[in-house]
């Protein structure tokens, strides 16, 4: 009896659909080798939903913390704050810049700032990292106003205080409201935390610019950071601070900053889960194929029987591969699940950095879409050999 | 009887299925060489201890005066000093960049013997200004040779203004103790020192070598006390303290690791242990008239554990084995020359656990079965 080709394509729908129930019922009778599609899916889609987190993390760490509206100015060519240099001078024109916005004292709300580092040691692990010490200007606060005093008070300037940023006497030794910490040759006295939802400011301390310059005999400053009237102000003060001749300097908004400053890691992070992902993907798709050629090699009576009674290729094709779909959607989301369970919040620490893993939607659709075309090549081998199998051997074999 | 070939027909008896097995064991064992080795690197002092030598820093990340490596020098039970400076910047067109310790180069490999080059090479390294060592990795990466001459922009002005080094390659060395290991030059610090615009006669980091290493701790403490109430107070330790504190900083990633590790082998043990008892599973009308032939349930059992067991060991063998090959070309991010050798000991013995584990179940059905049942189902 002749398998019929030339049916039309609503039934072929109801033949796809037919089988593929079919197929999706048999499922539990096969569930050990279904199974594995499943639990290998899971762990695919687990590990790089963790680790893609830790890359989605750092970036939040620094994005979180950078502002449209506050810029940072340096010197021409230095590309970071650590080698930039501005005189006095320098700082005195850059804040009489137009677009920054002043205070209700009419005076520019800017920072000049400064940069040290002292020895911190951390409370679980025990290991000595360097923390940042920034010298600001008298109006910090006001410049990054998601910022409070939640402890403690503000320094006064030209005394030996230092406010410390939560997160950072939460994490390391010593830096607790009233503890002193070694300073170059001296004591100085922590007089207060603050804290406001920026993991980056809140992982440093601060102090005042000119204490910390005479404490460390400088004269001059990493950069001006400066608050301007809107995000819009930022070319009005870019063109007048580049077209002065007596400055050599660069401006940024604060957010492209950070964003910049984090890339490196953020795009080895990145790579790094698709390394693993990749390779991890490779061994789920010959677990896949295991099991499809598995469930395919059981049924190859009911695949015959149904060929001989007039369903076409194509059905038999379409609902296999629906099947290891579903089976590789269904471990990806058990493993999304399980990588959110597990990971999401979780504080990963590195030298002086602390970034939180966070699993977002867009990042469980890229496990999702792994799972897509894992389910696809794993099941289209399989299909196409159901497809072929010569219906009255395949009967015989019975 | 020839058991390997009963258990080898065993393994093909489907052979894709055996084949697909294979890979995906294959698969997470070059996952788990690669990832264990890495973590290696992040959770273990490399090489020997050390535990003669001593590492000054400045205790505020600064450059120290280069008075102090006389100061240093003089205090009894040392024997050597080495100081240095680091120095580095952009090569060829900026996208890449090296640079390394600017130092006395006979102090320098005679504190760190680990390090090695042809005596000539030192000698001429001595007596050329601009002389440059570079280690076997970075000649590696960058094509050096005795003989040639590179320049670094570097972000140290010299006294012309200019920012361009110009170097002479006239040694290559190799530390002994991890071949192929760190991508850095050894230089002459009276070049830098000469050439330099400004901050002269700074050092960033003085290795001391004592001659009791029982001694460490309080020669450490003696010379941070020397510098404690200068402007630039030091920090001494020893230098398997130092490098663990900078392994430590990393600690999070290498537990993390681990965790990635344990969810790949999860998965593994699932498949395979998966494969394994359908296989049985077929062929339980074979064991059994093995055992009315009159091989004891033992016998039996052993045998459908042999074949887990050759399944995983070619499986982690070959897995391993890609490993060797991929890890070197992971230099840049471990600074590790090659794959240390506890990763394949401890990859075979995980091996031998996971066909333990997942040849278990499989195993003691087998033992167990009744003759008559299992000949019936046929």
């Amino acid at each position: 009896m002749e398998p019929s080709t030339n049916r039309q394509s609503t039934h072929s729908l109801r033949q796809i659909i037919g089988v593929t129930r079919m197929n999706l019922k048999g499922i539990p009778l096969r569930a050990g080798t279904s199974m594995v599609i499943v639990i290998g899916m899971a762990g695919v889609v687990g590990v790089m939903m963790a680790v893609l987190a830790m890359a989605n993390g750092f970036l939040k760490t620094f994005s979180d913390s950078g502002h449209a509206d506050r810029i940072i100015i340096m010197s021409k060519g230095s590309g970071n704050l650590g080698a930039s240099n501005l005189t006095r001078e320098d700082v005195a024109t850059i804040v009489d810049a137009p677009g920054i916005k002043h205070d209700v004292d009419g005076k520019p709300i800017v920072s000049a700032e400064t940069f040290a580092a002292i020895p911190v040691v951390d409370k679980k692990s025990g290991a000595e990292v360097s923390m940042t010490l920034v010298g600001v200007g008298p109006k910090s606060l006001q410049l990054r106003s998601e910022l409070t005093i939640v402890a403690g008070r503000m320094y006064q300037p030209a005394v030996h205080e230092l406010v410390v940023g939560q997160m950072a006497q939460q994490r390391f030794k010593g830096l607790n409201v009233g503890d002193t910490v070694q300073v170059l040759d001296s004591q100085w006295r922590v007089v207060g935390l603050f804290a406001g939802n920026s993991k980056l400011f809140e992982s440093s301390i601060i102090t005042d610019n000119e204490t910390l310059l005479s404490a460390y005999r400088r004269n001059s400053f990493a950069g001006v950071m400066a608050l301007l009237e809107s995000p819009a102000a930022f070319k009005t003060i870019k063109d007048s601070l580049t077209s002065n001749p007596t400055l050599q300097i660069e401006v940024q908004r604060e957010d492209e900053y950070f964003a910049k400053s984090s890339q490196w890691m953020t795009g080895m992070l990145n790579r790094i889960a698709y390394l693993i992902g990749g390779i991890m993907a490779i061994g789920a798709l010959f677990a896949a194929l295991n099991t499809m050629y598995a469930a395919v090699s059981a049924r190859t009576a009911e695949i015959a029987t149904l060929r001989a009674i007039g369903f076409g290729a194509t059905p038999v094709v379409v609902s296999i591969i629906i099947e290891a779909v579903l089976l590789a959607l269904l471990g990806a989301v058990l493993g999304i699940a399980a990588a959110w369970l597990l990971f999401d919040g979780n504080a990963i620490r590195i030298g002086n950095l602390s970034l939180q893993q966070v699993i977002t939607p867009a990042l469980a659709l890229r496990g999702v879409l792994l799972a897509l075309v894992i389910g696809l090549l794993g099941g289209i081998l399989p299909a196409m050999r159901a497809a072929r199998l010569p219906v009255a051997d395949a009967l015989r074999a019975v | 009887m020839n058991y390997f070939r009963l258990i080898w027909s065993g393994l093909w008896r489907k052979p894709m299925r055996t084949v697909f097995t294979l890979l995906s064991i294959v698969v997470a064992f070059l996952l788990f060489g690669m990832l264990q080795g890495v973590g290696s690197a992040f959770s273990e002092a490399r090489g020997r201890q050390h535990l003669d030598i001593l590492v000054t820093n400045a205790r505020f990340y600064m450059d120290m005066p280069y008075s102090y490596y006389d100061r240093v020098k003089s205090i009894p039970g040392i024997t050597g000093v080495a100081y240095q400076l680091g120095g580095g910047g952009a090569y060829g067109d900026g996208k890449n960049g090296f640079g390394g310790p600017a130092t006395d180069p006979a102090l320098w490999f005679a504190v760190g013997p680990q390090y090695q080059m042809p005596k000539e090479q030192l000698q001429a390294l001595i007596n050329t200004r601009t002389g440059v060592a570079v280690s076997v990795a970075l000649a590696k990466k960058y094509g050096f040779k005795i003989g040639d001459k590179f320049t670094l922009k570097m972000r140290i002005p010299k006294t012309d203004g200019s920012t361009d080094w110009s170097f002479d390659v006239v040694g290559i060395f190799d530390n002994v103790e991890d071949p192929g290991s760190g991508e850095f030059m050894v230089w002459n610090y009276s070049y830098l020192n000469e050439a330099r615009a400004d901050n002269k006669n700074t050092l960033g980091r003085l290795t001391i070598r004592i001659a009791d290493p029982d001694k460490a701790t309080t020669i450490a403490r003696d010379i941070d006390a020397l510098f404690a109430s200068s402007g630039v107070p030091t920090s001494t330790k020893t230098e398997k303290e130092f490098s663990n504190n900078q392994l430590q900083q990393i600690g999070d990633v290498g537990f993390f690791t681990k965790a990635i590790i344990g969810a790949v082998f999860f998965t593994l043990l699932f498949l395979t242990g998966n494969t394994m008892m359908q296989s049985v599973h077929e062929r339980i009308p074979e064991l059994a008239v093995l055992k009315t032939l009159g091989y004891s349930d033992t016998r039996v059992g052993l045998l459908v554990l042999a074949e887990s067991t050759l399944l995983c060991l070619l499986g982690a063998v070959l897995g391993l084995c890609a490993t060797l090959f991929v890890f070197p070309l992971l230099r840049q991010f471990t600074g590790l020359g090659g794959l240390p050798i506890e990763v394949i000991t401890l990859g075979l013995g995980i091996a031998l656990l996971v066909a333990l584990l997942t040849g278990l179940l499989p195993t003691l059905r087998v033992a167990r079965m009744q003759i008559v049942t299992a000949l019936n189902r046929h």
